[in-house]
């Protein structure tokens, strides 16, 4: 939840529920998985799949056409870089 | 034992007992590991508890509302479900519909009973020979305002020649078309809207019938159908309330299966 807070983390404001629920749905979409590292059940971990790995990397060059454009068109604030 | 020791486990006693607040099956994957993030952000002292416990209660409103919609989603959004209810939707429709239209035509056909037989008597009379106002005699029915039945005798070119009834002082004539109709076929049963001056709102049962014979022409009889439309109407209603009532029993029907096959699903 700290994290999620943080700029770093998206800066949004993250709570076990929308967390939980999120992976929920990005599992039953095949974009997460469980690790399967944990022995306990308090503690999941969560690794990207194939399919996860794809949509990110799309997503992420999504984002940074829309970054390119708002740059070329004098749109960032300023510090952006 | 540190003051603040015993208001965490409180804290944290609660949000065990809204996480119950979650629909099961999620409840039972993600309680644990929901309680344990939320006892870190408990244990964080670089967190500060206040904005943590905003945003957790700020979480719960939102993600219980989000996880029973989506439930509610799974649970009623599936084919066989659908399917189901569709198809009880229709039969309840088809058979509103029937409880409807079958009354609706006894009691409209019905409403030529009497007319049947005058007009049947007025044109036997009349095919006779005998003048057309002594077949019929004299008369002086409010076509707007009485349920008396009435006949109005018309010429072969379908001008009233004879009428028991007047509506605004005058006898209606039929649209040309009817007595055409009339002329080949021998008789018509009809809806008849007489339009006289401002009264536009008078309904007749009208049977109208050739004449022939020495003085060929036509003859109807007809009766205002008031009482009889507030009987459709009175059908109509109960047909719509029974609907509504069905359609209320195939949807507690499907939401109590669907409730009951997820969890026996689960």
């Amino acid at each position: 939840m700290k994290d999620a807070r943080e700029p770093g983390g998206g800066g949004v404001r993250l709570g076990p529920g929308t967390l939980y629920g999120s992976l929920d749905r990005m599992m039953r979409d095949g974009l997460v998985e469980e690790s399967g590292l944990s022995d306990d059940e308090r503690r999941r971990y969560y690794r990207l799949t194939g399919l996860g790995h794809t949509v990110l990397a799309a997503e992420l060059g999504r984002l940074d056409a829309a970054v390119g454009a708002a740059r070329r068109l004098g749109l960032l604030p300023q510090g952006g870089r | 034992m540190t003051p603040g020791v015993p208001r965490v486990d409180k804290v944290e006693r609660l949000y065990g007992l809204a996480l119950r607040l979650y629909p099961e099956p999620f409840r039972r994957t993600y309680s644990p590991a929901m309680r344990q993030a939320f006892r870190d952000g408990l244990a964080d002292t670089a967190f500060p508890r206040r904005q943590m416990l905003a945003i957790v209660a700020r979480d719960l409103a939102t993600s219980l509302a989000k996880e029973h919609l989506a439930m509610l989603r799974d649970t009623f959004s599936r084919p066989v479900l659908v399917f189901n209810a569709l198809v009880l939707a229709a039969l309840a429709t088809g058979l509103a519909l029937a409880l409807y239209s079958i009354p609706q035509q006894v009691l409209r056909q019905g409403a030529n009973d009497p007319q049947i037989a005058m007009a049947g008597d007025a044109a036997a009379i009349l095919e006779q020979g005998i003048a057309p106002a002594a077949a019929i005699g004299a008369g002086a029915v409010d076509m707007a305002r009485s349920l008396t039945p009435f006949v109005i005798v018309y010429d072969d070119q379908g001008r009233p020649v004879a009428s028991q009834a007047q509506l605004n002082g005058q006898a209606p004539t039929p649209p040309l078309g009817v007595f055409e109709n009339v002329r080949q076929r021998g008789e018509a049963r009809i809806s008849w809207q007489p339009v006289l001056g401002r009264e536009h709102g008078v309904r007749i049962a009208a049977v109208i019938q050739r004449v022939h014979g020495p003085h060929p022409g036509f003859v109807l009889a007809g009766r205002n159908m008031r009482e009889v439309e507030a009987r459709e109407e009175q059908v109509r209603r109960m047909a719509g309330l029974t609907w509504i009532g069905m359609m209320g029993v195939i949807l507690l029907g499907s939401v109590a299966f669907g409730w009951y096959a997820r969890r026996q699903a689960a």
